[in-house]
């Protein structure tokens, strides 16, 4: 069932309601973020824009106020992200307005890596700026080949620092970012994770438990690089069936500009 | 005598384009606690001051930041034989970049203070040449935030005359004083502050107080406060901090506790103590 869940005027965030069974079997309801400037923009030129806006326009919701109190519960009873258990589900939307869901990857046995993202944190860009040393580009293609899944999700309002279609969508280009920015301007994906910073990571096994959660490295200065990977060294124990030895360390960055 | 400070030199490239200079929110600047430095006079404890000041409206970071953000780094670069001790930073603020979060942040100034001293065949060869200057230069990153953060940098550096048999006695720089006092202590038991760790929890007793604050230092290990947002503050004399589990290696947990008291005409004073506390 598809609800509109807020003022389009005012909130101008859409929420796609999968039906109750599917909720069921989901730690988390999934969400599909489609009121995003950044992804309108991404969506008026591709087919999606029209079946999902269609679809939302058309369907048949009741009162919105009934809709937001049930968004506001089932976030409130979502289970957050806790390392050892099993992540959150979500759904959203990247900037070519392709829908990601994590129970999509996860449900076919695929290793999922997020990272929260902000285009304008010196953080973030310290492991993207210096094309000699792409820390993420070069984790990811490094385990693309075994079917890793890697999504950058940003999670910025609308006039904070690193939000906007414009801005990601340059970032993904001048930074070689051959992998998806998904949009979260409302916060509420990134709140269930409890993001904080970013860079902050997560490595979901193909079980859907999150294995780890943290920095990227260990180096948090916003200039140099680790010596130690944390995300690489999850997905190889991961890999190989091991223990990740390190499976939750200190985040550093940026606060999240939620 | 006033202590001697440095001027930044040719600050590095700013990382944003059409965003705020961070070099220029954040200037880093060099002091000695004794100038001229009398190198024969062993008693003095030396002081050397790397002090940030920061634009109205920003913020840098404490030595663990919180939940996000990141502390300044330095790069000394030393006469031969000089030495700095441990970084002695001072009480930071709680600042919250949105709900549920919380940073450890200074605002205007930060200040920090190692101590200097000298090896043997140095203080020795410095005594010989009777006068001269000795040239500390430091390289300083530092992440700078208010709504936005960006990263910044400075080079700056400090000639600091030195001399022998001088005929009056060098006193540290009445600046030195302050930041010196503004440093947490060593001794909660002056306030009567008891602190504990026990079932993965720290309790913190600091009676008449009216607030108490919790700033965890950073361990090697991932061992952290659970919430620092509901965990590192209370109003009243008590104060107990869930802890993430116990990596079996680290022995005690170590850290800032603050503690504010009423003033009987109003406001608050805020006393700090810097303590290690055994875990059970």
């Amino acid at each position: 069932m598809l609800c509109q869940a807020a003022d389009v005027s005012t909130v101008r965030t859409w929420f796609v309601f999968l039906s109750v069974d599917h909720i069921e079997t989901l730690t988390a309801p999934a969400f599909l973020f489609l009121g995003d400037p950044m992804i309108q923009k991404a969506l008026k030129a591709s087919f999606l824009s029209f079946a999902a806006v269609t679809l939302i326009t058309t369907a048949g919701c009741g009162s919105s106020d009934t809709a937001n109190a049930s968004v506001v519960d089932a976030m409130q009873h979502a289970e957050s992200a806790r390392v050892g258990s099993v992540a959150p589900d979500f759904t959203l939307v990247d900037l070519d307005g392709k829908v990601h869901t994590l129970s999509d990857y996860t449900s076919q046995g695929k290793i999922v890596v997020l990272e929260w993202f902000n285009p304008g944190c010196p953080y973030v860009k310290k492991h993207y700026q210096d094309a000699d040393r792409r820390t993420m580009n070069e984790l990811a293609a490094d385990y693309a080949g075994e079917g890793v899944i890697w999504l950058a999700i940003n999670s910025g309002a609308p006039g904070k620092q690193g939000h906007g279609f414009e801005m990601n969508s340059n970032a993904q280009s001048n930074w070689d970012m051959d992998r998806p920015i998904l949009s979260d301007e409302s916060g509420n994906v990134g709140r269930l994770y409890q993001a904080e910073s970013t860079p902050e990571m997560y490595v979901i096994d193909g079980e859907g438990i999150l294995r780890y959660h943290g920095a990227i490295d260990n180096d948090n200065s916003p200039r140099t690089i680790g010596n130690v990977n944390y995300v690489r060294n999850a997905i190889d124990a991961i890999m190989s069936d091991s223990t990740v030895e390190v499976p939750k360390t200190r985040a550093y960055g940026c606060s999240v500009k939620y | 005598m006033g202590a001697l400070q440095s001027k930044s030199t040719q600050p590095l490239a700013p990382f944003g384009e059409a965003e705020p200079d961070a070099n220029l929110l954040v200037q880093p600047s060099l002091s000695i606690s004794h100038s001229p430095l009398p190198i024969d006079d062993v008693e003095e404890p030396y002081m050397l001051a790397l002090h940030f000041e920061i634009e109205d409206g920003w913020h840098v970071y404490w030595k663990n930041p919180g939940d996000s953000g990141g502390a300044p780094t330095w790069e000394f670069e030393l006469p031969e034989g000089v030495t700095l001790g441990d970084a002695q930073w001072p009480t930071p603020s709680r600042y919250h970049p949105f709900p549920g979060s919380t940073n450890f942040i200074f605002e205007k100034e930060l200040v920090v203070l190692f101590p200097l001293s000298f090896d043997e065949r140095t203080s020795q060869a410095l005594q010989q040449a009777g006068a001269g200057e000795l040239v500390i230069r430091v390289q300083a990153d530092w992440l700078v935030c208010k709504d936005i953060c960006l990263a910044g940098s400075g080079v700056t550096e400090l000639s600091i005359p030195f001399a022998i048999d001088l005929d009056r006695k060098v006193v540290a720089d009445e600046q030195f004083e302050t930041w010196i006092s503004r440093m947490p202590k060593d001794d909660p038991n002056e306030r009567g502050i008891t602190l504990s760790f026990a079932g993965g929890s720290l309790k913190i007793h600091a009676p008449a107080a009216a607030e108490v604050m919790w700033f965890h230092e950073p361990s090697e290990q991932y061992f952290e406060p659970l919430d620092i947002t509901n965990d590192g503050f209370a109003v009243g004399e008590a104060l107990r901090v869930r802890y993430s589990e116990r990596p079996e290696e680290l022995t005690h947990v170590v850290g800032v506790v603050r503690a504010g008291y009423a003033l009987p005409g109003g406001g608050r004073e805020y006393r700090s103590y810097m303590v290690r506390v055994p875990i059970r």
